[in-house]
């Protein structure tokens, strides 16, 4: 069965090409902006894949991102394990306007059965209003 | 294993190269890379089955005393392996820092890392703008 064992968003992910290992900076948690919609200029979606003997060696799957219940985007993946086990998927998003406060879902999917998801809280920091007392 | 095979694998490895490489090599990373762009070490996993590559490894180190040349020839087989599909030899890699010879815990790792592969997509997503008319 293929799993995705880490799903997680970022705002760098770097693959070294001499130790072919993986860097991640600045692991997503929450947004935080006064007004919507929020820009993202650039994120990433990472997804460490594996699979069994028995599995197929090439799937396609999508990663589906939400804000709240309104998807954003969603993009198909191509994926191909060659002859090993394990693959990273790396995901580079340009250009994510997050509508409104609540939270910011991506989702590994394949075949319509989710096999990761990351979520990020949007936070709103507008202040409270301060409704005036009548007189 | 084929007895023939040690005298057969010698015979296909140009030693003299290896062990200039080996020799030379500073980090376990210089020997990896290097000994996989030998020729003889790639004809190795093409000409012979993981197998018989395994089990003279395992004869070979098992010795007391080695010899130059049979070093070389461990390192050798162990990149030789590498171009063999991963999931056939995983279970050998996994358990190659039980073996005692230098930079077994360090290939172990190399090789490990490079059995992955990896996909890299961009997608741009195009803003969506709605233009509300005002009344006039």
């Amino acid at each position: 069965m293929i799993k995705s064992t880490i799903m997680l968003c970022a705002e760098g992910i770097v693959r070294d090409t001499e130790s072919n290992n993986i860097s991640v900076f600045n692991i997503l948690e929450q947004f935080t902006s006064e007004g919507f919609p929020l820009f993202i200029q650039k994120f990433y979606v990472f997804n460490y894949l594996e699979r069994e003997l028995a599995d197929p060696s090439q799937i396609d799957c999508q990663v589906i991102i939400t804000n709240n219940n309104a998807e954003l985007a969603s993009v198909p993946i191509h994926i191909d394990f060659l002859d090993k086990l394990r693959n990273r998927a790396i995901v580079t998003v340009n250009g994510l306007a997050i509508l409104n406060p609540g939270r910011l879902t991506a989702r590994m999917m394949l075949n319509g059965v989710e096999l990761g998801s990351y979520k990020i809280d949007v936070v709103s920091s507008r202040p409270p209003e301060i409704i005036p007392e009548h007189q | 294993m084929n007895t023939d095979l040690k005298n057969i694998i010698n015979r296909e490895l140009n030693i003299h190269i290896l062990k200039e490489i080996y020799i030379f090599s500073n980090t376990p990373m210089y020997l990896y890379k290097n000994f996989r762009k030998d020729l003889g070490i790639q004809l190795l996993a093409n000409k012979y089955s993981f197998a018989d590559l395994i089990d003279f490894f395992e004869n070979t180190i098992l010795k007391e005393r080695l010899e130059l040349d049979e070093i070389v020839c461990i390192y050798a087989i162990i990149i030789a392996l590498t171009y063999i599909e991963y999931y056939k030899t995983a279970f050998f890699f996994e358990k190659l820092d039980t073996y005692n010879f230098k930079w077994a815990k360090e290939l172990k790792y190399i090789i490990m890392s490079f059995a992955k592969s990896t996909e890299i997509i961009k997608k741009k997503i195009e803003p969506r703008i709605t233009i509300k008319e005002e009344p006039a």
